[in-house]
């Protein structure tokens, strides 16, 4: 225990270098002088514009202005906004500011026209005797009772901690009062369809933020009951202090289905796949606790939560819910995994400097967490526990287990032309200290979401570098590696066809291009492995990395549009055939 | 799944061809969204920022619908300004963020237009035609994001996010106007919807929908 306590305060300073590291070159950006000018300096179209607006007996408007073709107006007219539609005749001065102006032939303006922040079309076709003064772009300004006053451009505080959607997320935020609000969880074979019931509360307040969510769960998988099979519940209290950057409290109270690795692949593309394809990419296992947790929330770009929780782990079989396709199939078994009660020490670290979630152009995507579990376990989750000719769990009794495991995915994208990215993310985790794994946090590799040129949770190769099940057959082939580390690497870039571009005012033609085309390669290399004496297969000691050429390798290609990419992937290594992939949102 | 996902593609494809082989030519003959954004003149490259202009917003029935049904269309504008060359690759020097916000007012009967810079509104004008509110979004703005003397080369860039609120986002909307409470107006969805988000999403990309994405960018220069 002493040793796991070390090595959590070895990953926390970790955890700190790494923040300060990703802080580097966000500091280093805001280096160089700047050379904002924000002195109100009004062109010669704007000035008159202001002048002629301020001139005592000019006739100002806001919004629409027309003069008819018979209409006759006397002196200077100021129009905010517009439109401005002249037909008629204006004798002094027109003054269109953030308007676009129509003159319609014959129309009459016996002095100036001035455009500020608007467009002016059959200027051509009309009588201007004075001078014609234009601005392209348009004017801030305020009204002071009558008088309008010109306004400089908005200053912008870019310094990472002042980033405008830091701000707006956190001192804004999304305010709500629901006193029944249903969602629903991923699709997955053992809950069916279910669905979070009941009232949630969020309000920002001066000094921080509330949120409150008293939910109830609902599990649609036949045979429906009153029990803890079709019923749950998650609810969570949290009262932050501070914003941006602030201290948050809170406990929540949960009976929640939970799944082992749902780091592989993203919640809607595990949902949908079960529902219409019949493929479960995730194991589960029955969670029933509570736990009390401090955050410490920097913005929307980092947080760092230590949490405790006394929680009950079953063991939860697969049901038979409904699908689209491949109805009658059987579902892949839900692996057994160990029951029993434990406590769980976890520290989190999220460190996200993306420009954006969804289509990121450069940044740093750090994730690290480290848990250390204490309590009395039944290891029925573990190959050793199972009859090898039957599948079926041999009577387990229920043993102290203490351990320490940390998972870690770095992500680094990279612009390294205005449309192309270079991207690269590195996963590792698993075993750092104690006793053995239990079955609910060992890891797997392989499938569309980690290696797609290898199958999900196929145990064929020798030596099983992917589930790590050492020639062991189990129940529904769980991931049982202590360890694994995986790198990704894609070339992304757009195709430069505007032919392509969904961006048009047509409704029926829409095959998915919603935003631009990109082309991807990509490359995967990585392996899992056991901790344990060297055996020349899946073992290795604790303080060795196998060897770089036992890791597996996939390279492919791939089109995404804006999201949804088809993809082609091969094994290196391996005479596997090559895997056609569809993917709902980008691979990472 | 990789059959199966084998076949999805090949039919994905063939339809995409087929699409957008049609789609060419009807497209020519509509007006379509255009996002701008130019460099200022040679000479006050160091002084004033890009002027971006997004023109024709509101073209498609299918962003004209919502917003006549009374749901608010939020235009976002990221401006950054780039510097080529970097170990990491290109990096951002600057950054400006700003917001359109257009709703149709249904007493009124008027589409109203505001302009939201570092929180606080700007009213580009309430209009009774949905082509003068369009005319409104276009207005062209000039970012106040300035290059500065370096050996690197620059450049910009401006992505728009176009976005439907929500009913929910709508009421935040309202409210805010009147003064009752800070905005939300960030477009979320709900969290915890898992699936009837991404089939949400799924809809929205593959069939059309309430969200579309663009950006442009101007030719790299120098400032010395």
């Amino acid at each position: 225990m002493r040793r796991s306590h070390q090595m959590h305060t070895f990953a926390l300073l970790v955890f700190s270098g790494l923040v300060v590291a990703a802080s580097q070159p966000l500091y280093a950006q805001h280096g160089e002088t700047r050379h904002d000018t924000a002195e109100v300096k009004l062109s010669p179209a704007a000035q008159g514009a202001v002048d002629v607006y301020n001139a005592a007996g000019t006739k100002r408007t806001n919004g629409s202005f027309n003069v008819p073709a018979t209409g006759v107006v006397t002196g200077d007219v100021a129009v905010l906004n517009g439109p401005v539609t002249i037909a008629g005749h204006i004798t002094g001065s027109l003054v269109a500011i953030n308007a676009d102006v129509r003159l319609a032939p014959g129309a009459q303006i016996d002095h100036k026209l001035v455009i500020v922040g608007g467009s002016v079309s059959g200027a051509d076709a009309a009588h201007i005797d004075g001078e014609t003064l234009k601005q392209v772009e348009l004017l801030r300004y305020h009204l002071d009772g009558d008088r309008l006053v010109a306004e400089r451009e908005p200053e912008y505080d870019d310094t990472w901690w002042s980033r405008h959607h830091v701000l707006n997320d956190l001192r804004h935020g999304e305010a709500y009062t629901d006193f029944f609000y249903i969602a629903s969880r991923a699709y997955n074979r053992v809950e069916g369809w279910s669905s979070v019931v009941g009232p949630r509360f969020q309000r920002f307040t001066d000094w921080g933020k509330i949120n409150i969510e008293a939910f109830g769960v609902v599990r649609s998988a036949s045979p429906l009951q009153w029990g803890e099979q079709t019923l749950g519940h998650d609810a969570k209290a949290e009262v932050q202090f501070g914003k941006p950057i602030g201290v948050a409290l809170g406990a929540r109270a949960f009976d929640v289905i939970e799944p082992t690795e749902s780091w592989q692949m993203d919640n809607g593309e595990v949902g949908l796949a079960s529902v219409v394809l019949h493929r479960d990419y995730r194991d589960y296992y029955g969670r029933h606790g509570g736990e009390g947790f401090v955050r410490f929330q920097g913005g929307r770009d980092a947080d760092l939560t230590v949490s405790f929780s006394d929680q009950q782990w079953n063991d939860v079989r697969q049901r038979d819910p409904w699908t689209l396709f491949r109805n009658d199939d059987a579902w892949r078994p839900n692996p057994y995994m160990d029951t029993g009660d434990m406590h769980l020490l976890t520290t989190r670290l999220r460190i996200d400097t993306r420009e954006r979630e969804s289509s990121t152009w450069s940044g740093w995507y750090f994730t690290g967490e480290i848990e250390q579990g204490a309590g009395q376990l039944a290891r029925i989750g573990s190959p050793l526990n199972t009859d090898p000719t039957t599948g079926q769990v041999l009577p387990t009794t229920a043993e102290h287990v203490g351990y320490t495991r940390g998972f870690f995915d770095l992500r680094r994208y990279n612009h390294i032309t205005p449309n192309m990215s270079l991207n690269l993310r590195l996963v590792t985790g698993g075993w750092l200290a104690g006793d053995e794994l239990p079955t609910e946090r060992k890891l797997s590799l392989g499938g569309p979401g980690t290696l797609p040129g290898y199958g999900f949770r196929e145990t064929d190769m020798t030596p099983d570098v992917m589930q790590c099940s050492n020639g062991v057959a189990q129940l529904g082939t769980p991931g049982q590696c202590d360890r694994i580390a995986l790198v990704q690497v894609e070339l992304r870039s757009r195709f430069f066809w505007g032919s392509l571009r969904d961006d048009a005012s047509d409704d029926w033609w829409r095959p998915g291009l919603n935003g631009r085309l990109e082309w991807v390669l990509f490359g995967d290399t990585g392996r899992g492995w056991l901790v344990g004496p060297q055996d020349g297969g899946v073992s290795y000691p604790s303080g060795l990395l196998p060897p770089l050429e036992s890791f597996k390798t996939d390279v492919g290609i791939g089109i995404d549009f804006s999201g949804i990419g088809v993809y082609a992937a091969k094994a290196v290594n391996d005479a596997e055939s090559t895997r056609f992939i569809v993917r709902l949102t980008r691979r990472f | 799944m990789h059959r199966v996902a084998g076949r999805i593609a090949r039919y994905l494809a063939i339809v995409g061809v087929l699409l957008l082989g049609s789609g060419s030519a009807l497209r020519a003959q509509q007006r379509q969204p255009t996002l701008e954004i130019t460099l200022p003149a040679a000479d006050q490259l160091a002084h004033v920022g890009p002027l971006v202009v997004a023109k024709d917003m509101l073209s498609s029935p299918r962003s004209r619908e919502p917003l006549a049904a009374g749901f608010p269309a939020r235009f976002h504008f990221l401006v950054t300004l780039w510097s080529e060359g970097g170990f990491l690759g290109n990096r951002i020097e600057r950054r400006a963020e700003y917001d359109v916000i257009v709703s149709f007012v249904a007493m009124e009967k008027t589409y109203r237009v505001d302009q939201i810079v570092n929180d606080r509104i700007f009213s580009l004008g309430k209009f009774d035609r949905v082509e003068d509110a369009e005319g409104a979004i276009a207005r062209p703005t000039r970012v106040p994001i300035v290059a500065f003397p370096s050996k690197r080369p620059f450049y910009y860039r401006v992505t728009l996010d176009v976005e439907i609120l929500g009913a929910s986002d709508l009421d935040e909307v309202n409210r805010w106007r009147k003064g009752e409470l800070e905005p939300a107006i960030q477009g979320k969805r709900d969290p915890g919807t898992a699936l009837t988000r991404s089939l949400r999403m799924l809809t929205s990309r593959v069939l059309g929908g309430d969200s579309r994405h663009d950006d442009a960018q101007t030719p790299v220069f120098q400032v010395h």
